[in-house]
């Protein structure tokens, strides 16, 4: 179904280009409760950002203040340069894909009028319509025939959060904000939505923030990570950085829980090849060393664990 | 069940054309309570603060009961259609509010987090999104207020709006329950009906609502100019100074009411028929031109009518005075002596102003007949305290002021002249009901007229009615001794006044067309 190779060659993230967010000395309180305190961050082009924290920490509040759901209570926050609220904040959403944990399909809309709402809005011929209604079914695995006509009630999970991925990227957004996306599936079709969205994400280089509480998504899937804890950033970096050189005691404890797996899932497969005798292709390089330990044999493991332990001391 | 079969067979017309009226009513009340009622709750969901208040005010709308509503409506609007339907489209909004609200309010927050995000304008998200998933709720609403609205309408015969209550309201005042079936049965049928289509309706699909609902507008509003263009043309080919009546229906069916006062007179006139209680202020309204009231309607001098003299002595002698069942005066005899204390103790002028006192003055019956009676020395202060009563005689009264203030009469009196303690049991529906309650030992005595006895319940025959007419002690005897041998009631003496029927017109009317009588009025209806 999906040419990985072709997708995995734009997976170098570009760093260089602009920046779409900037948050400038954001702080947050609801009657009297600081909330956020005093916050900077940039969310570059492309990037997948990943808000991580516990629940209460401000993450969600962070990421609809992109959108313009809640408002900052001091500082300012920059679209490409310019001033949030100097923009139409109705445009400015209409050109943001928003994806939610409960998704939020319109009850009493087929699957196919769900998905091409934006492309209404934005007053794209039908022809053009259907034509992205049915790419985009078919890139997150939808059989159009079979689901199109029907309504949300009907569907899995699974489904529905295909639907809402379908929904947020047919217009192509400028940034694509997601708030725990994957938290109420079952682990296997969370995994699989994951990687699928990834690629979709990495080939297209949408620009995406997500916020999440789980350490291991946040790893498998971020280019970089923000984690927030008592009401400011603790650490921005990337997994790997994160993981092997967290930068206070916020950001360990963090991980301490899950330390281990949170250090596999940080280790690229090609991050190991200078200590093994044989490379991995290009489809698998890019791939966790957690997952390529789920399905080899006891042999290759020792080999990979070695290999980790070396790239482990080197760092 | 036969009865009630052959008398829909025989009246099916009228039935056909009660229904008709009903649905008109609940229909064209619940289309405008329809659109104000989803405005409102639109309106109100997007202010939760002041929901709560709005929600209140319709909620205190639908406990103000219903008679008195219309009762509200009528200073303001006049009788017929018109308040009906208001009366019928404040009852009916609250449930459409209250559900409008909450449907809209209901919307799954992820779905308008949604929404939102995706930059749907507020109208946007208020016509795609919360009417949409309100519309079930929505149509709930319609539907209860539906079955509110088809019970309702019965009282709209009231206020001479027409519909089923017609037959329900006849029905009671006549004692024929035939009558009240063909009312109650298609008005329950009735609520039935639009429960069931409604349902269905609310059952079905989104697009399925959105059609009925846009067809039956269109279907009304094609009904309204319909209505209209009729209408208007009606009301230009009747613009006349023809006078219009108001009467109950107690009066239009009785054999001693209009059909043959307009016989005796010789007229014809258009009218419509009306709840007692209301009749007065319509006729103040200019709403009806004349009415049939009583001479010692304390509303006589309040709102400024004028008593059309009865010049051919159509209408019977009705002098009130206490009907007792005979076997409690065997057992308590004392009761005679108290009654001959009142008897000719109470003039037309006394009555009148009791009545008034009541009804324009706003006291209350009790207190209007205990201050009377002191007046009059016929009680003293208290009962003596502590007295042990040796029996308990029940008063009944028919609905309406005067025979209130009597009954009170006659309790006061009982407790302070003989060891009796008294049980009201006052305000009963018609004449007949009364008699029922009297022959089943639930009320011992109650104040009654000598001209109502004399032609609803002994049916005499028209010849010796003619003889008996002239003189007032002549009806008095007769009554009574008919009363006894018939029900084993006896009638103590008169109280005094004559409160016969009294066709009512406004003061301004009489001065300006130089009405004094009867003959009068039959003269200047018949002039081209």
């Amino acid at each position: 179904m999906l040419n990985f190779q072709h997708y995995f060659y734009n997976l170098q993230v570009s760093n260089q280009s602009g920046r779409v967010i900037s948050f400038k000395n954001i702080s947050k309180s609801y009657g009297g409760d600081i909330i956020l305190d005093n916050i900077s961050l940039e969310i570059e082009e492309g990037e997948f950002l990943v808000l991580l924290g516990a629940s209460g920490s401000g993450k969600t509040t962070l990421l609809k203040m992109i959108n313009g759901l809640i408002d900052a209570s001091e500082g300012e926050i920059y679209v490409e340069g310019n001033p949030l609220q100097d923009l139409s904040i109705i445009e400015w959403r209409r050109s943001i894909g928003y994806v939610i944990q409960h998704v939020g399909l319109f009850p009493h809309y087929s699957v196919y009028d769900n998905i091409a709402l934006m492309p209404r809005l934005k007053k794209w011929e039908e022809s053009r319509i259907k034509e992205a209604v049915k790419d985009w079914m078919s890139r997150l695995g939808l059989d159009y025939e079979l689901l199109a006509h029907k309504l949300p009630k009907a569907l899995s999970g699974g489904q529905i959060q295909r639907v809402g991925l379908a929904r947020a990227l047919i217009t192509k957004p400028k940034i694509l904000l997601m708030d725990e996306p994957f938290s109420a599936l079952d682990p296997i079709i969370r995994k699989k939505i994951r990687e699928d969205f990834r690629k979709i994400q990495q080939k297209e280089k949408i620009t995406t923030v997500m916020v999440t509480h789980d350490l291991q998504e946040a790893i498998s899937m971020a280019d970089k990570i923000c984690l927030i804890a008592d009401k400011k950033i603790q650490q921005l970096g990337t997994p790997t950085s994160l993981v092997f050189k967290p930068a206070n005691s916020y950001v360990s404890n963090f991980i301490a829980s899950d330390q281990f797996q949170a250090e596999l899932g940080a280790c690229k497969l090609k991050d190991l090849t200078p200590f093994l005798k044989e490379s991995f292709n290009d489809q698998v390089k890019d791939d966790s060393l957690l997952s390529r330990l789920q399905n080899v044999s006891t042999k290759e493991n020792s080999v990979l664990m070695n290999a980790f332990y070396q790239w482990k001391e080197q760092l | 069940m036969k009865d009630f079969i052959t008398f829909i067979d025989q009246n099916k017309a009228e039935v056909l054309n009660q229904v008709i009226e009903h649905i008109e009513l609940t229909l064209i009340s619940l289309f405008f309570a329809s659109i104000v009622g989803i405005g409102l709750g639109i309106f109100i969901a997007g202010r939760k603060k002041s929901a709560q208040v709005f929600i209140s005010f319709v909620n205190i709308i639908q406990t103000i009961p219903s008679l008195a509503l219309l009762g509200f409506l009528i200073p303001l609007m006049g009788i017929g259609m018109v308040p009906a339907i208001t009366a019928l489209f404040l009852y009916a909004l609250l449930p459409i509010v209250r559900n409008t609200f909450a449907g809209i309010t209901e919307v799954d927050t992820a779905v308008m987090e949604a929404g939102i995000a995706m930059g749907l304008q507020k109208h946007q998200l208020l016509l795609k999104v919360q009417i949409p998933l309100a519309l079930p709720y929505i149509m709930a609403g319609i539907r209860t207020a539906s079955v509110i609205n088809v019970g309702v309408a019965t009282l709209s015969a009231f206020i001479a709006a027409g519909g089923l209550g017609k037959f329900i309201l006849q029905g009671i005042q006549l004692n024929n329950s035939n009558m009240i079936l063909a009312g109650a049965i298609p008005a329950s049928l009735l609520a039935l009906l639009f429960d069931a289509v409604l349902g269905l309706i609310q059952k079905s699909q989104l697009k399925t609502i959105k059609r009925v609902l846009i067809g039956s507008v269109i279907l009304l509003i094609g009904y309204f100019a319909f209505k209209l263009i009729n209408s208007t043309s009606f009301t230009t080919d009747a613009e006349s100074k023809r006078m219009k009546g108001g009467f109950p229906s107690e009066f239009i069916y009785r054999e001693d009411g209009l059909q043959g006062l307009l016989k005796a007179y010789d007229f014809k006139l258009d009218y419509v028929e009306m709840e007692i209680g209301l009749m007065y202020q319509a006729l103040k309204q200019g709403e009806v031109d004349i009415i049939s009231g009583f001479s010692t309607d304390g509303r006589i001098k309040g709102y400024d009518l004028t008593i059309l003299r009865d010049d051919k002595n159509y209408f019977p002698p009705y002098e009130a005075a206490p009907m007792l069942r005979k076997d409690i005066l065997l057992k308590y005899p004392e009761l005679k002596a108290v009654f001959q204390k009142l008897a000719g103790g109470i003039s037309t002028d006394a009555m009148t102003e009791m009545n008034f006192k009541v009804d324009e003055e706003k006291r209350l019956p009790k207190d209007v007949a205990k201050d009377f009676l002191l007046k009059q020395g016929l009680i003293g202060k208290e009962p003596s305290e502590g007295q042990k009563y040796s029996g308990l005689i029940k008063v009944g009264s028919k609905a309406f002021t005067e025979n209130y203030i009597l009954a009170h009469i006659f309790q006061l009196m009982i407790e302070h002249h003989t060891q009796l303690k008294v049980e009201m049991k006052i305000g009963f529906g018609g004449t007949k009901l009364l008699m029922d309650a009297m022959k089943n030992d639930e009320i011992d005595l109650y104040p009654e007229y000598t001209g109502t006895a004399l032609l609803l319940m002994l049916d005499p025959i028209s010849a010796q009615k003619s003889t008996l007419l002239n003189s007032p002690q002549k009806v008095y005897d007769y009554v009574n001794e008919q009363s006894q041998i018939q029900f084993g009631f006896e009638w103590m003496p008169s109280l005094g006044f004559n409160n016969t029927f009294a066709m009512l017109i406004r003061e301004e009317d009489a001065k300006r067309y130089n009405l004094g009588n009867l003959s009068d009025f039959s003269d200047f209806i018949k002039q081209p």
